[in-house]
């Protein structure tokens, strides 16, 4: 029996048939958590309750044994609220906050027998794309420890991949579950927006959050998916439809991919923005898809080029009033003044702020303000909001042609530490390929499809959907994970190691 | 409070405001490295002003248009349960209220 190379479902069928306990599969996991965390950085609390919790379920089995996630052991990105958890968003501002409530989806997955094992580090707030933006220092990717984990939602996506978790539950505002489920070898999910509850999220720009699954193959993600989704009355922006019942049959799904029409996305830009790998892995995907009766046809989306201007206009717009509750008031950080009172209210509220929140999020707190203040609301703000739509029109128009598109996650593998220094352009650049579908509110998923001969490193492929239509994104994801063959293989170096 | 110097997308004045509106204390550092970073930055952002957007409706929700409006629910105000376990995560406090250093204006 091996664990690691176990889909959800498997361990669903060896908990029900008590060949494990609840109690013995967290334990397996916290053992990994132990020995392993201190190389990569990815988990930051761990949940002191989490095996009492394992060893209530065990003695209370019988209530629980039907519930669609029994004694899956879970890691959440430290955005989601956990009562009685330290949530710290990795942030010094909420270092020490315990949070009095739970989110929405942890008390979905707790209600569907999930044990929430502990937290994972990510960049502060969610802003960043490398995890070098965190207050409590950086993950490391487990293939290379040279090399980023992605992010935000970093420390989630090496936890997956190094096995210290069954699964984790992400957040994607421009791109923070796919990129780093590329950089590290697993399936991310964002979802279309509204499918999941953000009440108990941390909100970082509300008109772009998703929280979707990170997990090793396509079905788990379905599996979690399916918990955490559904309208939430604490949430006005949570979608009323239906949550499907999301199918993986081969023979059908096979049947649903002859003959689509699935759009390759600007083919010229990523042939002169991509690296050599990436467009190869991708060029792999398509002879796959067209091997399985799939037409492949080429879908220009000329605004795309404005996506990362409209993203960062917008996303730090809403976060600079998100974020505008951190004053050291009522609860997280507060400096320390000692002797030294301050000037005024003002000078209170600034030093608080200036002191309790990292670089890169003050950096995003003034291009928002700046964004959004008299004279520049017109031409920054309402501007990206206008092209905003146009945006996402012309994916609609796109729709209307193809049923699935297919694009890089990323323009390369995952990048060196201090690559892409935090406030610089290119640091921004990186999220070129993610952020349209978060301004679209399209469902998007990434996919392992192969690695870098070069450097060895994960290559993922995007895939974006219209809203709603997660079933095609897992059809295609699911092909490629039987295909290509990528889905499910983990760095060595954490399995000769054993658990 | 746009600055009279044309041509440029951000300067330091523009920052020392942007950062007090923020209620953002940053260092003489910080404002110098932020003044560069974002300058470069907004330069590449204002490539958004060549593209046509007259009578555009700007988006705000991206699936405005696409599912219908949620129906709001009725505005009820309900008793906080636990108002003791919130006052608790306050830096400081005295009895039900929370404490803030001696502010002199």
């Amino acid at each position: 029996m091996n664990l690691l190379d176990s889909k959800i479902k498997n361990l669903l069928s060896l908990v029900r048939g008590k060949k494990i306990s609840v109690s013995e599969l967290c334990q397996f996991y916290l053992n990994r958590i132990e020995k392993f965390n201190a190389e990569l950085n990815a988990v930051l609390t761990i949940n002191s309750q989490a095996l009492h919790k394992a060893k209530h379920i065990d003695e209370n089995f019988s209530q629980y044994k039907d519930r669609p996630l029994v004694g899956i052991p879970i890691l959440l990105k430290d955005l989601f609220c956990v009562e009685k958890m330290k949530t710290t968003a990795g942030s010094l501002m909420l270092k020490d906050f315990i949070s009095p409530y739970s989110a929405e989806l942890v008390q979905r997955l707790e209600k569907a027998g999930a044990v929430i094992l502990g937290k994972c580090n990510q960049d502060e707030f969610a802003m960043g794309n490398s995890n070098e933006n965190s207050a409590f220092g950086s993950v490391f990717n487990p293939w290379n420890k040279q090399f980023v984990p992605g992010g935000s939602s970093g420390g989630s996506a090496a936890a997956v991949s190094a096995g210290f978790c069954a699964a984790s539950i992400g957040t994607d505002t421009g791109g923070s579950i796919r990129q780093p489920s590329s950089f590290c070898n697993i399936v991310g999910v964002k979802p279309t927006y509204g499918r999941v509850s953000r009440y108990g999220m941390i909100a970082y720009a509300s008109s772009l959050d998703q929280a979707g699954p990170m997990t090793m193959y396509v079905e788990d993600s379905a599996l979690l998916l399916e918990v955490i989704s559904g309208k939430d009355g604490k949430d006005s922006t949570s979608s009323q439809k239906k949550v499907p019942k999301w199918s993986f049959n081969p023979k059908l799904r096979n049947e649903n991919i002859k003959n689509r029409k699935v759009g390759w996305l600007n083919r010229e830009y990523i042939e002169k923005s991509c690296s050599l790998e990436v467009r190869q892995t991708l060029e792999k995907v398509e002879k796959c898809l067209q091997s399985f009766g799939a037409v492949i046809q080429d879908v220009s989306l000329p605004l795309m080029e404005m996506s990362v201007p409209v993203y960062y206009l917008v996303s730090t717009s809403e976060a600079s009033s998100n974020l505008a509750r951190y004053d050291g008031v009522r609860y997280g950080y507060r400096f320390d003044f000692q002797d030294n009172t301050p000037t005024s209210l003002e000078d209170f509220y600034s030093r608080n702020r200036g002191t309790g929140f990292g670089n890169e999020v003050k950096r995003r707190i003034i291009m928002g303000t700046y964004c959004l203040s008299s004279g520049y609301y017109d031409e920054y703000y309402n501007k990206a909001s206008q092209i905003r739509r146009k945006i996402r029109d012309q994916f609609l128009e796109a729709f209307s042609k193809v049923s699935l598109l297919i694009a890089p996650v990323s323009s390369s593998t995952s990048f060196k530490f201090g690559e892409n220094p935090a406030g610089s352009l290119d640091s921004y650049l990186v999220d070129s390929f993610t952020v349209s579908a978060n301004l679209a509110g399209l469902p998007a998923l990434s996919v392992p499809a192969g690695f870098s001969p070069l450097n060895g490193l994960p290559i993922g492929v995007q895939l974006i959907a219209p809203h709603f239509d997660e079933q095609t994104l897992f059809d295609v994801a699911s092909l490629i994970q039987d295909e290509m063959k990528a889905v499910g293989k983990r760095p060595d170096v954490f399995l000769t190691k054993g658990g | 409070m746009r600055s009279e110097e044309k041509g440029v997308c951000m300067n330091k004045e523009d920052l020392i405001k942007t950062a007090r509106l923020a209620r953002l204390g940053l260092s003489e550092e910080e404002m110098s490295a932020f003044t560069d970073q974002l300058e470069i930055v907004f330069k590449y952002f204002d490539h958004i002003s060549s593209v046509d957007t007259q009578e555009v409706e700007p988006l705000v929700h991206p699936l405005d248009g696409i599912e219908s409006p949620v129906p709001l629910r009725e505005d009820q105000a309900q008793d906080v349960q636990n108002k003791k376990e919130l006052l608790e995560l306050a830096p400081q406090r005295l009895g039900n209220e929370y404490k803030v250093p001696p502010v002199v204006e």
